[in-house]
Parts: C-alpha cells; structure tokens; sequence
C-alpha cells in the first residue's frame, strides 16, 4: 500500500460526509444578509442625505438667482440704503422754474415710507442711477432715469403724479453694482415730488428690506437643547429587539463564564430575558455659529441618559464574593423565569457636532445631522453569563467611548423673537458598540424621539 | 460547476433566491465538514451559521478563481478554529503541550466504516488531536500551516498528529476485531 493510503482513504470518505443542517441555520443567516443590506442602504442614505438636501437647496437658491435676474422690476442687487441729497441743486427757489435739476432723495424726507411699502413690493420705482465710485462729490451721474416712461433730465416732472400711471414704469434688469434712487424735478413745486419720493422711499425700503438679514444676520447664538424618547439596543441598524434578547449571542467564549457562583447550578438553562426599549432623554447647551446661505454649526456639551428594560429573574446576595474577571461579584440576579422588571440605565457626556440646513431663505423647516463624541460615566446596566445563567454588574464590558450619529428635522417658532424654540423628531444611532464586542457581538444604543430648542443671543 | 459561479454572480446582485439556493448547494457538504470538528451537531450547526455569513459577507472578495467549494470550505475551517478558540467548552481540552515526537506508524490499515461511522471515531479524539488530524489528514494542511493557525510548534503538530493517527488506527482495529468476531459468532 502506497504511504499516505490511510490520508486518502480518510479524506474521501470524509468527502462524502453530508447532513441536512435544520432551517432555522438558513433563517438566521439570511437574517444576517437582510440586516447587511439594510444597514447599507441606511448608511448610504445617511450620506447622500445631507448632500442631497444641500444640493436641493443650492438648486433652488440658483433658480430664484436666475429668475429674479431675469424678472422684470426686479433689480438683482440690493440697491444702495442711502439716498443722500445732491449738494446745491435741491433747495426750492434756486433753480428756474422748468427747468430740471437733479433731486436725490435723502431717506429720512420721506414721510410715511412704510406705509408705501405695498407699492414697493408691486415692484413700481420711479427712477435709477447709478452711484459714482466712492470720493465722487456728487455721488451721481447723468444715467438715464426713467419715471412712468418719461426721461425725467429731457423732460419736466408732472406737477402730481398718479401712482397708477406709473405702473408700467417698471424698471429693466440693472446691472451689477451699487444703486442710488435720484429724481430730477421742478423746483417750482417740490410738494408734488412727495409722491414720486416716497415712492422711491418706499422703493429704498423694500431694497433694504431685502439686504437686511444679510446686514444684520445674526452671526451667533446660544442654543438649550432637550431630547426625549426612547432608548434601545439594536442589532445593527435594526431596530430594538425584544426577542430574542440582545444578550443571546453572549458568551461564544470568555473568561467571564470561568467561575461557580454561589446559588447557581448548570442543570436548568432559561434563555436570557429579551431586551426592551426604555425612556431617554439629553440636556445640551451649545454655540451656534451661522455660515451663511442657511448652514449653521454648532458644538456644545451634553448629558444623555438612556435605559432598557429587561427581566431579570431572582436577586442573589451572597456573603462570599466570587472572582468575576478582573472584580469580584456577591450580588447578581439568577435568570430564574420569576418576572423582575429590571431597568438598565446608561449615563453619558457627549460633544455633539451639528450641520443645520434651513430648508429655504426665512423658512421655519431645517435639517439637521450630526455626530456626538461621548463618554460613558456610568451604568447599573446588567450583563449576562451565559454558562451560569445569570445577570450581574460590571461596566468594564462597555466601550467607553461611543461615537453617535444623529439626524433630525425642525420646525422654527417666533422665529424673528429674540427668543425662539425649535422642535421636531430625531434618530440617534451609535456608531460604536455598545458593548465590547467578543461578549454580545454587534450591539449599538439607539435612540428616537423629539427634541425641543430654545434660541437665545444677540441679533 | 458553472452553476455556482453563476449563483455567486447573482447573489452579489443581491438576490435572495440565489443566496438561497448556493446555501443549499453547499450547506450539508459544509456541514459535514463543521462536523468533524466539533462534539456535537448544535456545535456544528452553529459554526456553519457563521461561516455561512461570513461566506456571503466576503463573497465579493471571491475573485473566481479556483473552486468556490474549496474557497468556502476554507472559510469554514478557518471559522470552526476560531469557534473552538472562543468556545469555553473546548477551551480547556484545547491544550497542546508539547510531547516527544511520536514516530509516524506505517500502518495503513484499510478503512471499511462508512463516512459517518469515521467521522465518529475522529470526534472521540481529544479536541487538540481532533484538530489537528482534521486539517493535516483531510485538509491536507502542512505541519507549519497548522503552528501557524493554532499558534503551536510545528514539531507539537506533528507530534499530536502522530499520536492521533495511531489512536485512530487502534480504534479502527479494535472495531475491525470486533467485527470479525461477532460474524464468526453469528455465521
């Protein structure tokens, strides 16, 4: 027989070793494949998310551009907010009646402005210049100036004017650059200027109405933040589980089950409670700083409290304490199948880093994501042995540093108040596990709920 | 075999049916081979579970070439060492000291025990021995292959494979023994 003949003989009889594994291998392995692709998909999402809204947003900021560039009446640049009067040409009685001579119009004449503001959203101006580079004395040139369709420098100014007739004056696309209101009137009746300027007023108001939020936006503001809702552990990105428990892929191994515990025997094993989702809630306090075009940031210090719920059968004291790990246990809870409500409570600090998008320009919706550095600073949450069946406490098997992701809407109320709130729901998602993962495997806090903001800080 | 690498290309589309159905070309072959190394079949059962996951997790890195068989086959020894590893139940038999070499016996007696009844015999050796006969005899694994994925000496392998043969050779002459005199009781 040739050497090795007995290898050869074993491996082909070991070839032909085949058993029908039972259907529940099947069912927890495609378990495992849906749970995969769902977090794939989720986490595709959580990206593309943001930069999909940033991109609607970016659209639609550069559709209005364009439209409003294009819409007649519509100048595409805030026009200049002072209107200042032309030195020596603007006092009644100096100049010859008919003539013209030019008038600019300094904002504080004008009486009434805001009640003109109606005829200034109608998109009616009376006239335009362009405003002379800074050091120019007069600040003016002789552009053309157009009021209801007359050349106001060729032609005198009516003594009253009709608001309705100087509906089609409605002033073309302007060019890029800084603008100035200036009239050119008769001197021989200023009253009947009021019209025309307040008009124009009203015309300066509406300009500066729009340039307003992008003068005195605010740059910074403090934000008190609370969440509530509920807490579960989640296997992946799915959602909490119930049954079976998050505890039942403990103990493929450890040294953890190496010990006797007073009270316990091996004979009965009871499969570990299920794991139930409990309250959470998180207090914050943070700066918000505004970048323009709707995007904010915001960094702050937060306190987060979230609880589970589990069964946890009969309490054991005992007096003699037992090696567990690396601390000793006298105190655990014997999975008995006796109801127990018991409830895990997890504490944490956390950074939270937030991206706001203000879904439109003075739109109370946002969106918002984030990511939260936290440290775990304390829990009485149970862990489970498998081998002996029982609960008992020992935070060294959390990981310490959990990394959070975040994601949310909002709805802004009082928004133009100095003080305003914010409110809308919220999904937390741990990116890391919660536990280390040789004891439970992939296991991870999830949190859902709302959360409430109040706004508070300068204007 | 055309056929599974057509399943692998489908079930990296993700389809279910496809994942399915490379499952049950391979699962009871697998099985068979997670049976070996384990003591018992809820064992076994569990250790192809997570191969089988990770078969469809790294099912991207399977480049083609080569028998897909042969590249789950790895993945389930590779996952059923690990099982041993963590598992507290084999843990404390998983020992192997190191022994004076047992000499390699040129018994080649011929193996007349259907694939169950072997597969039996080799679960009754000693979890280390067990092992490691597994992945020399039927994997064909080289001495300093199996140091390396058990973290042992090479001279330990093979010490323990040669000690395990000759249990394994005994067993089946006793039971040959057996055999011959019980047809000599019942002509």
């Amino acid at each position: 027989m040739p050497t090795h003949d007995f290898e050869k003989q074993v491996q082909q009889k070991m070839d032909e070793l085949k058993f029908v594994p039972s259907e529940a291998v099947w069912e927890e392995v495609a378990k495992q494949i849906r749970e995969r692709r769902d977090r794939r998909r989720l986490l595709v999402w959580w990206l593309l998310f943001p930069l999909l809204a940033g991109g609607s947003f970016g659209i639609y900021i550069t559709n209005k551009h364009i439209a409003s560039a294009a819409k007649p009446g519509k100048p595409t640049h805030a026009m200049a907010t002072t209107i200042t009067k032309a030195p020596a040409s603007s006092s009644p009685g100096n100049h010859e009646a008919g003539g013209t001579v030019p008038v600019v119009i300094n904002q504080q004449n004008i009486p009434d402005s805001n009640n003109l503001f109606q005829v200034a959203r109608n998109g009616y101006i009376a006239g335009i210049r362009r405003k002379l580079p800074t050091g120019d004395k007069t600040g003016l040139t002789n552009e053309t100036v157009v009021v209801a369709g007359i050349n106001l420098v060729a032609e005198p100014v009516p003594t009253s004017v009709n608001m309705d007739a100087m509906k089609p004056a409605r002033v073309s696309p302007l060019p890029a650059g800084d603008y100035a209101f200036v009239i050119e009137a008769s001197p021989a009746d200023p009253s009947s200027l009021k019209p025309l300027l307040a008009v124009l007023a009203a015309k300066a108001d509406s300009a500066e109405a729009v340039k307003k939020p992008a003068q005195h936006e605010k740059k910074m503001e403090w934000v008190l933040t609370a969440h509530t809702g509920g807490a579960g552990i989640s296997s992946g990105f799915s959602l909490p589980r119930t049954s079976p428990a998050a505890y039942d892929n403990a103990f493929t191994g450890s040294s953890l089950s190496n010990i006797t515990y007073p009270g316990t025997t091996q004979a009965a094993v009871r499969p570990p409670s299920g794991i139930k989702p409990g309250l959470a809630f998180t207090a914050s306090l943070s700066a918000r700083r505004f970048l323009g075009g709707g995007f904010s940031l915001e960094a702050g210090v937060q306190y987060s409290y979230y609880s589970t719920s589990l069964q946890a059968g009969t309490i054991v004291d005992s007096s003699a304490t037992v090696r567990q790990g690396a601390q000793r246990v006298s105190s655990y809870y014997k999975n008995s199948g006796v109801e127990n409500k018991y409830s895990n409570q997890y504490h944490f600090i956390e950074v939270p880093l937030r991206a706001q998008l203000q879904l439109g320009h003075r739109s109370p919706f946002s969106f918002n994501t984030g990511l939260s550095i936290g440290r775990f600073i304390g829990s009485n949450a149970l862990q489970y042995d498998a081998p002996d069946n029982i609960y008992y406490k020992d935070n060294t098997l959390f990981n310490k540093t959990q990394l959070n992701m975040s994601a949310g809407f909002d709805i802004r109320f009082l928004q133009n108040k100095p003080l305003s709130f914010e409110a809308g729901p919220r999904l937390q998602y741990g990116v890391t596990r919660l536990f280390k993962q040789e004891i439970y495997g992939d296991r991870h806090l999830l949190f859902a709920g709302l959360e409430m903001r109040m706004f508070f800080g300068k204007r | 075999m055309t056929d599974s690498y057509k399943l692998i290309k489908d079930c990296l589309k993700g389809k279910p049916a496809a994942q399915r159905a490379l499952y049950e070309l391979f699962a009871p072959a697998m099985l068979g081979v997670c049976y070996r190394y384990t003591k018992s079949r809820a064992d076994a059962e569990d250790v192809l579970q997570e191969g089988f996951i990770k078969v469809f997790k790294y099912l991207h890195q399977f480049e083609g070439r080569g028998e897909p068989g042969a590249w789950i086959r790895r993945i389930m020894v590779t996952t059923a060492i690990n099982y041993l590893k963590q598992n507290i139940r084999y843990q404390s038999e998983l020992s192997y000291p190191d022994m004076p070499l047992h000499p390699v016996s040129d018994d080649n007696p011929e193996v007349t025990l259907d694939a169950k009844e072997l597969a039996e015999l080799i679960r009754q050796l000693p979890p280390g021995y067990q092992t490691i006969f597994n992945l020399h005899a039927i994997e064909g694994y080289s001495h300093v292959d199996i140091g390396k994925m058990l973290g042992i000496n090479e001279g330990t392998s093979r010490s323990q494979y040669s000690r395990a043969r000759a249990l394994l050779i005994s067993w089946l002459e006793k039971r040959s023994e057996t055999q011959k005199k019980t047809s000599y009781a019942n002509p």
